[in-house]
This record gives structure tokens, sequence and C-alpha cells, in this order.
């Protein structure tokens, strides 16, 4: 059995899944603290005998969010090796900040050393101001991560509660974002930790080993509590990724698609193209930082069944303020789940004398009214669509053959999944003109697309023979290779390399998505190859059977 | 997000999966190491910095520019006709105001090809910016266009496709002629009958530093954009001058390079050679990103910068005071001269031109004549000879006046195949290209 819970912002979904099937599910109301409701609703909702036969748990939380978008962050100091290019000031993102000097360049090659010596006496006054956690990223670390290394060797004497090092958040290069991921996972950590640790006394409590209780990651894949430990920043932004998936899963894994999800405050959308979850060209952003925080693409609109309706200079306006109905006097406040309910039976009910108060502002009967303020929700919903078509369609191409062959993304429908989706969909599909399919248990979607996630991951292989080296910085994979070391070696290789550290079960799960070899040419001639592969696993999802 | 002062529109169009030869200098691996640059920069992540790919162009605008001998099909390949599409790509735009500037990083290079091109020169066959031009006066009735080319190489093709063009303004430094390839632009090329002084060249003497060129763009650049009143600047942006560079023999460094283009403020800058690709390019190319969007680059610096090691001698910085000098006398006498040359060539102005393809080893001849006509820039015949073809190519200039217009269209009409292997008519006055045989 696997069981999902995602903490939405107004519910807690849960479901229960066993042999493809889905078998129970239960909407909690989300009280004021999160980690204690999710924790109660998980504990309510797994009976005996569901731990009996228990495959695994599988939580998508908000919590690591919720504290970066409340500024509830731990103290951070940080190394920054700055190297060539933008001045770095705005990278100042620690509560204390050291700029090393030191420079490795694009092909991992050392420049200029790094000195320890100065690092050292930086790290002497972070502990002096009692700062606890320490982030190190160097430039182009990726390609070498030396110069981050000789800096965590030299803070051990210092004993920071924790550390976090740049090359092993990401293989892609962009080191803003390096900066502001490693200082970011640094920075939740005590949240995280707090989570964590409630998470141990509940798996103690009810006798459920650790080893069953999965983190959603926002690429849609899952991650044991244990392996998240030093990379809490995983943990964040996972609503939008359960419910693209429960989308993807729930209406039998369509080609291309969008995914719409709409809860209580927002409306979320993700793209499905040629099969696969539209991920983020770099990553993730968090509050105002852009991270390498691996995540799918998706557009969020604030909109929900809990939007309140209002009149603002003669228009309306629906969003982004939200009310709960046990927090709603009666008669006082217009959702628009109230309109989509209004509109698709049109009976009297409790809320038409402020519906009525509402039209007549407008000179509009209800029905009129009901129907203006669908068609702008749903004018919202397509210019967020319309946006990510666009972006997705023009994400930069280096290649002539996919800039003349590359497919266009063209989605064939749209998969509308939370609670108010049965409303919604008749009016998307007559105004955007497009198949809306609304798949069983969109109600809990999001539950189940956490409960099926697989393990997602990215590798990246850069081999330079000129250099003798290669490099895998996802496996931590630092090592030498022969002058005539060729493309197919290094594919070949790569997918050792995932087995072998058991990221896959067999070849067949790796697939490799990207490849390039380029002659190297010095002096006019040729002196070695650059060899690039990009594999990732195939995202493994549960077929479900009903 | 990130911000830059100046909203900036990027194509990064490396063609990873094109070269001419595996181990020529124009090849898949030549913007590698920037790509990696500007990634690690995070440069895509500035909201007001955006990248575009490029399109690929409409053959109507080669036939505008160019004579592609024997036809478009045969010698333009797929890579040349992006990478003229992203110039077209890039103009749209800066133009329609969705970004200030632009910066189009291309390849292959176009600033070799001239107006008549049967193949490759110097690892161009169609000109990127030339093509660009034509499209901005067609679809954006844009009338006063400046070219700066700072490419090291003298930018020849752009030079003979505006060769008596008033309305363009080209400009090249380079290193002089007597040391690299092709070997012209020197100060004594200075347009046709109808636009002496609009072409003007600033042979550089090797190992001219960055306070040489800023010294020419201070001194003279600057001051005839000035007088000249461009409704836009376009930059030819080679970064062959750089001190790493294999092909030649220059010492200006990133630092310069930015510096150029801040004081230069292009509207719109594409991108010709450029060889030191692992130590020049990924420094120099971010060096003018940041320029050109309004973020310091005073941290970018090549790994082995040493601004002592790189300084000019005394004898080339007075020398290049003298050239500034002399220069600046030829765009303050245009007129003048303008009269003289139309007083001593009554009818047509003639010039014999013998073109070399280095990279396919050939020669063509040409016989150029420009009519000397009191109401427009006059129109041009030009007899070509090469690869066993000859051209008769009439070119009516958009300028042109009924008189040169019908002169055109009946020589056209009225010149017999016989021992022609192309007639061909560009009318740029009403965009429309004719050949015969059909």
């Amino acid at each position: 059995m696997i069981i999902g819970l995602d903490v939405g912002g107004t519910t807690i979904d849960t479901v229960a899944i066993e042999n493809g099937k889905v078998v129970a599910f239960k909407k909690f109301e989300r009280g004021r603290s999160l980690i204690d409701s999710a924790l109660e609703s998980l504990n309510q909702f797994i009976s005996k005998e569901m731990i009996s036969n228990l495959e695994r748990i599988t939580l998508s939380t908000t919590v690591t969010t919720n504290a970066i978008v409340q500024n509830n962050l731990d103290k951070v100091g940080m190394i920054i090796e700055n190297g060539i290019g933008a001045n770095p000031e705005f990278l100042m993102c620690g509560d204390m900040n050291f700029f090393a000097d030191g420079y490795i360049n694009n092909r991992g090659i050392e420049i200029n050393p790094v000195n320890i010596e100065s690092v050292k006496s930086a790290l002497q006054s972070f502990k002096q101001e009692g700062i606890e956690n320490l982030g190190i990223v160097g430039k182009f670390s990726v390609r070498n991560p030396q110069h981050e290394l000789s800096v965590f060797k030299a803070a051990k004497e210092y004993n920071f509660k924790f550390v976090s090092v740049g090359y092993k958040l990401s293989g892609k290069l962009n080191f803003p974002r390096r900066v502001f991921s490693t200082y970011l996972n640094c920075a939740v950590y005590s949240t995280f930790n707090m989570f964590y640790k409630s998470i141990l006394t509940f798996s103690q409590e009810r006798k459920i080993p650790l080893e069953k209780i999965f983190i959603q990651k926002p690429d849609g894949g899952i991650v044991n509590l244990q392996n998240i430990e030093s990379f809490p920043i995983f943990s964040i932004l996972s609503g939008p990724a359960a419910s693209a998936q429960g989308g993807f899963v729930l209406s039998n894994f369509a080609k291309n698609a969008i995914i719409i999800d709409i809860g209580g405050t927002t409306t979320d959308i993700a793209f499905l193209s040629n099969g696969n979850l539209v991920l983020e060209p770099y990553g993730a952003k968090i509050g105002k930082y852009p991270t390498l925080v691996r995540a799918i693409y998706s557009r969020s609109v604030g909109l929900g069944a809990e939007s309140i309706v209002k009149i603002v200079d003669d228009t309306v306006k629906i969003g982004p303020e939200t009310k709960r109905w046990y927090e709603k006097g009666k008669n006082e406040f217009i959702t628009f789940y109230d309109v989509l309910q209004f509109s698709n039976s049109c009976h009297e009910s409790p809320i038409n004398a402020g519906l009525k108060s509402l039209s007549s502002q407008l000179n509009m009967s209800q029905e009129n009214f009901c129907k203006l303020v669908i068609s702008r929700a749903v004018s919202m919903i397509e210019e967020k669509i319309k946006e990510g078509i666009e972006y997705i369609n023009n994400l930069p191409v280096y290649t002539i053959n996919k800039l003349l062959y590359g497919e266009k993304f063209a989605p064939q429908k749209i998969i509308l999944i939370g609670g108010p989706a049965e409303l919604l969909k008749p009016h998307l599909e007559n105004e955007l003109k497009i198949k809306v399919e609304v798949p069983k248990h969109y109600m809990v979607a999001n539950a189940i697309g956490c409960a099926i996630g697989s393990i997602s991951k990215e590798y990246n292989l850069v081999a330079d023979t000129i250099q003798g080296k290669m490099v895998i910085p996802e496996l931590n994979i630092y090592q030498s290779i022969p002058a005539d070391f060729t493309i197919d070696q290094a594919k070949k290789v790569l997918i050792e390399k995932v087995l072998e550290c058991r990221e896959a079960k067999n070849q067949d799960d790796v697939e490799i998505v990207d490849e390039s070899s380029f002659n190297m040419i010095r002096s006019f001639k040729f002196c070695g190859r650059m060899i690039r592969i990009k594999a990732q696993l195939k995202p493994k999802l549960l077929n479900l059977r009903d | 997000m990130l911000k830059a002062k100046n909203s900036l529109g990027l194509i990064l169009f490396p063609a990873f999966d094109w070269r001419i030869s595996p181990t020529h200098p124009e090849r898949e691996e030549r913007l590698l190491y920037t790509i990696d640059q500007i990634e690690e920069e995070g440069l895509f992540d500035y909201e007001n910095i955006k990248i575009y790919n490029p399109e690929m162009i409409e053959s109507k605008y080669i036939e505008m520019t160019h004579f592609c001998i024997p036809a478009i099909s045969s010698i333009v390949t797929v890579s040349h006709k992006i990478a003229a599409g992203s110039a077209i790509t890039i103009a749209k735009k800066v133009l329609s105001k969705e970004v200030e500037k632009g910066f189009a990083l291309i390849r292959p290079p176009g600033h070799h090809a001239h107006r008549i091109t049967y193949g490759d020169r110097g690892f161009c066959i169609i000109n990127n910016e030339a093509i660009m031009v034509e499209y901005l006066r067609k679809e954006y009735k844009i009338k006063k266009i400046a070219i700066i080319d700072t490419d090291c190489h003298h930018g020849d093709g752009t030079q003979d496709i505006f060769w008596n063009d008033k309305d363009v303004l080209f400009i090249s430094l380079h290193q002089d002629g007597t040391t690299l390839y092709p070997g012209t632009g020197f100060t004594d090329e200075m347009g046709g009958p109808s636009a002496i002084g609009y072409t003007l060249n600033l042979p550089l003497p090797p190992y001219t530093s960055d306070e040489g060129f800023l010294y020419c763009l201070d001194n003279l650049i600057i001051p005839v954009l000035e007088e000249f009143k461009p409704d836009i600047i376009i930059n030819s942006a080679g970064q062959d001058n750089h001190y790493s560079d294999p092909l030649t023999n220059m010492n200006f460094s990133a630092q310069g390079y930015a510096k150029l283009t801040e004081k230069l403020s292009p509207n719109i800058s594409v991108l010709e050679g450029g060889y030191s690709i692992e130590s020049a390019l990924p420094y120099v190319n971010l060096g003018i990103i940041f320029a050109f969007a309004g973020i310091d680059y005073s941290n970018i610096k090549e790994p082995d910068y040493n601004p002592e090691r790189l300084k000019q001698s005394q004898r080339t910085t007075d020398y290049i005071k003298r050239l500034c000098e002399h220069v600046y006398s030829i765009w303050k006498s245009k007129e003048e001269r303008e009269y003289n040359i139309k007083m001593a060539n009554q009818d047509y102005y003639v010039r014999k031109k013998s073109i070399y393809y280095d990279t396919m080893g050939f020669r063509e001849n040409q016989l150029e004549k420009i009519k000397i006509c009191k109401k427009c820039s006059g129109l041009i015949l030009i007899d070509s000879l090469c690869l066993g073809y000859r051209v008769l190519a009439i070119v009516i200039p958009h300028d042109a006046c009924n008189d040169c217009e019908n002169e055109g269209h009946k020589l056209f009409e009225n010149t017999e195949v016989g021992d022609y292997s192309h007639i061909l008519l560009q009318d740029k006055k009403s965009f429309e290209f004719f050949r015969k045989p059909l």
C-alpha cells in the first residue's frame, strides 16, 4: 500500500493506493500549525491494517516554502568564490558573506588558487557572530569542486551545525542560482529539522520504519526522508509537482496536454509535452530567489474556489483574497465557487442575496453576472496558458536541427483536477475550444500524484580529453579518462555509473536526452574532445487501474 | 529576479551541429565556452534580458542585397540563412521596442560577402548586416544607417555593398591591410562618386591596444556619428582584435570591447569574427553584453589580463592620432571631393576590381560602372567574370530617379543573353528582382 498526503493552501488531502487502485481517500481541514495538522491527518487516516502492508508514505508539504516566504530563516554565513564576471554584490544573500579569491574557469581548470588562510579568518568571524550554518559556493564548481571542497575541509575545525556545498545541489551551470540555492538550503535547516523530528516521533509512535517515509520533490520525484537531510531545500514547492503528476497519471499518461489544478486559493497550470512534464530550465524560483532546485514548470493564478468576487471601479475582480466557508458570514461574501454553483444550477440558495447585490451594481441579471465572472476567470487562466506555451516554444535551441525540425508544443487537451473541476469544465471547454477531461478522483489528484511519485533525476557528464578528466557532478564523480575517450564510451560510462550508484535498476531506466562532442582545436590542430552528455532517469509512475 | 539597466535582446545561436571542416577556425566549438560563461553568469535570469531563437531568412531579402552566382540555392547553406535571419529577428525586436538594444551572437559571420557572391570568402557567403539594412529600409522605412565594423579584418563586403550609398555610413576599424586578409581597407577607399566620404577606413597598426581603439572612437567615430545623425547604429562586432586571437595581431581586451560598446552604444550588434574561442570569446562576449545592458563590467577580465604587457608603442599612438586627423579631413571635405569626382567623370565612374575567394582559392574580376547622375546616386552596372560564369548585374538604387530606373529596366530587357550566363536586375526602389535566363 502507498499513502500520499498533500498539504494544500486550504485542505490536507490523503489517499491510499493498493494494487494500482485508490482504496481510500479523505480531505482534512488544515489547522493553524502546518506540521501538527499534517501529522494529525495522517494519524487519523492511517489504520493499523494499512501499516501492516505499507510500501511507503509520501508527503508533500509546504513547510520549507512557508519558512522562506515568511522569512523564518536561520542565520547563514556564505563563502563565495566569485571569480570573473558580474560584480558580486548582488550575491550577498547570507547574514555574513565573504568573497574568496581564486578562480576555476569554464573547463574546470584552476586559474587562481583559493586563499585558505583568509577563508579561515572569515569562518572565525562567522562563528563569533553566532552563525551556525555555512554555505560554500564557487564559480564553475560543477566543473571542478576542488575549491569548494578545500573550504569545506577547512570549515570542519569550526564545528558548524550545518554546512552545504554548492556543487552538490545541481550539475547545471548558473552561479547566482547556485549561490542562492546553497544559501536557502542552509537557511531552512532548522525548520526542516523540526519537521524531520516530528516525523521521526510519528514514525516511532506508529512503528513505521523511516525508510518507508518519502518526501515529494518539486520535480515530481520523491526522495527518502533520510536522504534529504543534507538537502532540505529539495522539499520546497512540492504542491504544483504533486498536482501535475496526479493529473498526468489520472489521464492515462497523455502525450501533449495542459494540466490545470483548481484549488481553494490558486490555480496551478503545468504542461505535458511529448509525454514528459515540462521542467523549469534551471530550477524553481523560491520567494525572491531563483534557484537550481529542479522543478516542474508551472504557472500559478491567484484564482480558486474560495477567491472573493468583488466589484472594483465597475469591473469584476476575482481574488487573490480568499475566504473560507466557515469564516464567511451569511451572504457577506461571494466566492468564485458560489458563482460556479449558481451558474450550474441557477437554484435559489442562501447566496442569492449577495449575488443580487453584486449583479445589481453592474445593472445585470444574476445569470449574466455569473457568466461575466466565469468568463473573466477563464481568461485569467487562458492568459497563463498562453504565457506557458509561448515560453516553452521559445526556449533557446543551439542546433540547426532543433531549430528547423524541433517539435513545437501544441496541447491536445486540458486535464482538469481539483475540487471545482466538474463545475468549471463546461466553461473552459466552451471558451477555450479545447477538449477538457476531468478524470476520476479529480478531488484528490494531488494526493495521488504525491503517492505515485517516482525517483526522478538528471545527470550531466562533461569530459575533456585535453585535461583527461571527466565530471558527473550529480554523482560526485571526478575522474581521469584516456586521451582517446569517445562519446560512445562516455554514454556507456554514464549509464554504468548511474547503475553503480543504485539510482537505476537496469539500463533501460536511464535515458540519454542530450549528447554532443566537440573537436577541440588549438593552434589549428586537433588536440582533444569536449564531450557532453545529459541523461535522466525515466520516471516510472504507477499505472492506476481505475 | 535580477534586472539590468537597459533591456537587451540576445540571439544565442552557436549552431553546434554545423562546421566547414573539423579543424576550421569557424567550427562547432566556437561559441561553446561563451555559452558556458553566459549560463554560469546567470544571464538568462535577468528579467529584461531576453533570449530569442532566430528565424530563417526569406530569399527575397538575400536577392535584394546580393547577386548569388550561380543561385542562392547552390551557394547559401542553411546555417548562413539562419545567421542572416538572426540579424532580422533581432532588428524586429529592437524596432518594435520589445527591447532597447539587440545583440546577435551567431555564426557564421558575413562581412566579407560582396554584392556579387560566388561562395565563401573569409568564412562569409552572405552579408548578415547588409541584409538587415535592406530589411530595415523596406519594412521600417529607416533612412540613415551607420555601420561601424570593429572586426579585425576589413569589412570589404559591407563596404562594397554600400559603396555608393550616402544613406549608409560605413566605418571600418581593422588591422592594416598590408598585414592581414583581405588586404583592403585603406584610407583612400572612401566611397563611390555619389557617396564620397560615407565609407571611412581606419587601418590600424598591429599591436594596437585598448588605448588606440578608444582613441579612434572618441576622436573620429563619435564626432562623425554626431554629424551624420543616423537613425540607427549597427555594430559589426568582430572579436578578433583580442590579444589572444590566433588569426590576427592586435592587443584589444575584454575591458576594451566593453568600453567600446558602452561608448558607441549601438542599437544592434551582430557578431562577426573572433577565433580565440577559449581565452577571449567568453570574456569579450560577456563584457559586451554587460556593457549593452548597463551592468557593471569592471570585474570581467581575462584570467591572464595584464594591461602593462598589452600597452601600445608611442609610435602607434602617434600614428593613430595622425590617422584620425586624416580620416576626419576626408569626412569634412566630402562635398568638395564629390564635386571634383563628378566633374572629372562626366558619364560613368568606372573601377576594376579583382576579388580573391580565400577559402575557395579562386578569383573574380569585375568591371563596375556607376552612372554620374545629377538627380540620384546613379545606376550601377557590374560585369563580373568568375568560375566560367559571366554576369551582368544591374542595380537600381533606392533613391533612383525615373531616368536611371527606366534605363536599368531597358538595359535588362534589351541585353541578349549571348555571352552572359546571368543577367540580373536588382530594383531596390521597387524592391523587385529580375533574372535572365529564367
